[in-house]
Parts: C-alpha cells; structure tokens; sequence
C-alpha cells in the first residue's frame, strides 16, 4: 500500500476514524484516483504498479505533560490537539453545526479551570476524540466530497506526517477541492521549510546515502 | 448600474437583505452584498454564465458592494441609499454580459434586477466564492472566501426581465383568446 507522506495531496477523504490501543485517534484519508488503466502500465514506476489508492493515518497523540506546565501550556497543548479537528469538521459542516462540551465530566468551570486543568488533560483529550468522531462519522468513507490536504513532517527526525497544528487561521492545512489549485492556501511556511518539515525524506537515508556515495566516488577515483 | 461604476441599491433590496448602514455599537452591523461570477464558481461552473448576489454580513472578509462607511461619532454619515459605492468590478462584468448594449454609446444606467424566486444554497451551507486579491504581491490574483448558510439571488439588466414579462403577457393574451370560444361552446 502506498502511503501518502509528508507533502500536499489532491483529492482526498477520510476513510476511516478510531482511537488504537493506546488511546490514541488514528485518521486514516484515502486519495481517490480516477486511474487509467493503461496509463498506469505505461509508467515506469518503481515495481508495484497497482490500483490501490495511497493512504495515509495520522495519529492524534494524547498531550504529554511536563511537571513545569502551567494552566497556560496546557491549554495550548489542548488546542493543539482540538484545532486540527476543527478544521477537518469545517471541511463538512458550518459554524453553528459544530458543538464541542471538551469539559464534560471533568467539573470544571470558569472559576476552577487555572488550578484544574492540568489533572483533567487525559479526560479533555478523551471528550475531544469523542466529540470529534461522532461529528465526522457521517462523512467518513463519503468520496464525493473531497479535500486538499497538507502533511507536514513530524520532526526533523521523524519523517512521518501529522498535521499542522498552529495558527490554522492564517495557515490552514485543509481546504475544499471546491477551491482551485491556483487559488489554494495550503502552502508551506518559511519556518517549516527552514526546518525541512516539508520533506518527508527518511533520516539518514538520501542525504546519509549521497554522503557515502560520495565517499565510495572519492575512493574509486582516488 | 452607472456607466462609471457607481452603485445604488433600491429601497426595496436594502429592506430585504438589511444592507442599511448601522451605529458603530449596533449589535449586527448590517449586510453587505457578495458579487459572484458563475464562471469561477465551482458549484455553477458547469452551468451558463450567471452572475448572483448574497446578503452577507459586513464584517465578513471581503464584501464586494456597501461594505464601509463614514461615520459621525457612532452615526452613519449617510444612508446606503444615497452613499453609493464604485465598483469597477460590478461594471465590467455588467459590460462582459452586455447589460450595457453593444452600441457605441453606452446608456447612462441600467437598472439591475435581483431574481429572489431563483435562491442558490449549496447543499451544506458551506461556499467558497470566488474573489480577487486587492492588495500587496498578489494583488488581481483569484483567491476564495468562505460563507456560510448564505442564500445566493441571480441578477439581471432590467430591460431582460421586461421583455421576458412582455413575452409571457403575449402568451397568456393568446391563450385567454383561444380559449374563449372553447368555454362558450
């Protein structure tokens, strides 16, 4: 199965929603492919010529807390689990169709939340996830409404994607097919290029490779 | 419709979709209007050309017709029936569609007709309508906004719709002498 990676991708649905053993939400999009069969024969790939469209899950991790944390930190640690599935659900419904109660059976109000929050993290995280699935369950496997997506990588030593996950105002990683290419808003930022969050190239494969090809050159030449 | 771009709305399309300007502290500050071209538009985009309107709150992000006005303290300066607004898009769509004629002296004005009985809703609430970039690098590019639960209104150059009405009226004339005979008998 070929996977989608770090990168913009066209076309895209969510294929399947779930939490994995560790309580973690999984999103798995789809790419749908209108594939000339013939075509498709015709390219020289790498050897796994094959219908099957590329795929990709991202994993939603649980926050992870530092005992230095203050009320501050982890709503912005929240947040960043939140944002990104508010931005998948505008893909599919408007504002005010939209309905978050994060805090549900956590007890805590306006006045608590500075000294609580920070013990009821797994519980906002949980209600988060939740809320979130059962709001995309109507879309999820729909393949006529499609999306334009943007992966970036996770870090710079780990080449699997995740979502962006701030400032999703003014850099969105989710639009409309609806919206021509010519006219999209995905678009990488200059930090994530400076950081080669863009790439999705694996640690110490290309560039370790060329080094040591480069090595080997120098030695037969030598 | 003026020759020069200048746009003035009708009393009744400003109590229909609350276009009038209010105090700065209103709690709602109005409506402003959405200009969209079919042709960019992507859930039209397969049908001939047509150009609509939406109401859409003025403090939406860019709101093509009465989005602004001046103010004396937290009054409206003046109504929008009398401000105005210029807008050299509106016009050169109007010239593209031939609401001006084809002649080499243009009209003065053409009066602009809204098709309510025509509403264009998308199926989730959820439109991405074609705009242009005013400002900065990309200034004259494409570029989308999002509106939601907006109701989309065709409009037309007035002198259509009179004789759209004028065909119809001859009809139904020839249908009522048709059938006169019909109901004597």
């Amino acid at each position: 199965m070929q996977r989608l990676g770090v990168g913009i991708h066209e076309n895209i649905v969510v294929e399947k929603v779930e939490k994995n053993d560790k309580g973690n939400l999984e999103i798995s999009f789809k790419q749908i492919q209108d594939i000339d069969p013939m075509a498709l024969l015709n390219t020289s790939g790498s050897g796994s010529t094959s219908f099957e469209p590329k795929t990709e899950k991202i994993t939603v991790w649980k926050p992870t807390l530092r005992e230095t944390d203050d009320y501050k930190t982890v709503t912005d640690k929240i947040a960043e689990v939140k944002d990104p599935l508010q931005s998948i659900l505008l893909q599919y419904l408007t504002f005010d169709k939209i309905k978050w109660d994060i805090f549900a059976g956590t007890g805590i109000t306006a006045e608590t939340y500075r000294t609580k929050v920070v013990d009821y993290v797994e519980t906002i995280y949980d209600n988060i996830v939740s809320q979130f699935a059962a709001q995309i369950k109507p879309f999820v496997g729909d393949n006529g409404n499609k999306n334009r997506i943007l992966f970036v990588r996770q870090s710079p030593a780990k080449h699997y994607p995740k979502f962006r996950s701030r400032y999703l105002d003014t850099n969105p990683f989710i639009e409309s097919m609806s919206i021509p290419s010519t006219a999209s808003k995905l678009k990488y930022t200059k930090y994530e290029i400076e950081k080669s969050l863009n790439d999705g190239t694996p640690v110490g494969a290309p560039a370790a490779a060329s080094t040591a090809d480069a090595k080997k050159a120098e030695e037969l030449f030598a | 419709l003026y020759n020069n771009g200048e746009v003035y709305p009708s009393a009744d399309l400003v109590a229909l979709g609350n276009l009038e300007y209010q105090p700065k502290n209103a709690e709602n500050a109005g409506n402003g209007l959405d200009v969209v071209d079919s042709t960019d538009w992507t859930p039209l985009q397969n049908h001939p050309r047509t150009i609509l309107i939406g109401f859409t709150n003025r403090n939406n992000a860019k709101v093509d017709l009465f989005a602004t006005t001046k103010y004396n303290d937290v009054t409206p300066k003046s109504s929008v029936l009398t401000q105005g607004v210029q807008s050299e898009m509106l016009l050169n769509i109007a010239r593209s569609m031939g609401w001006f004629g084809s002649g080499t002296t243009e009209p003065k004005y053409v009066d602009l007709q809204v098709l309510t009985q025509y509403p264009v809703k998308t199926k989730d609430g959820i439109a991405y309508i074609p705009k242009v970039v005013e400002r900065g690098d990309r200034k004259g590019d494409k570029t989308y906004e999002r509106r939601e639960n907006q109701t989309f209104y065709p409009i037309t150059a007035i002198i259509q719709a009179v004789d759209t009405t004028a065909s119809i009226t001859t009809v139904e004339t020839t249908m009522d002498t048709v059938s006169t005979p019909q109901s004597n008998s």
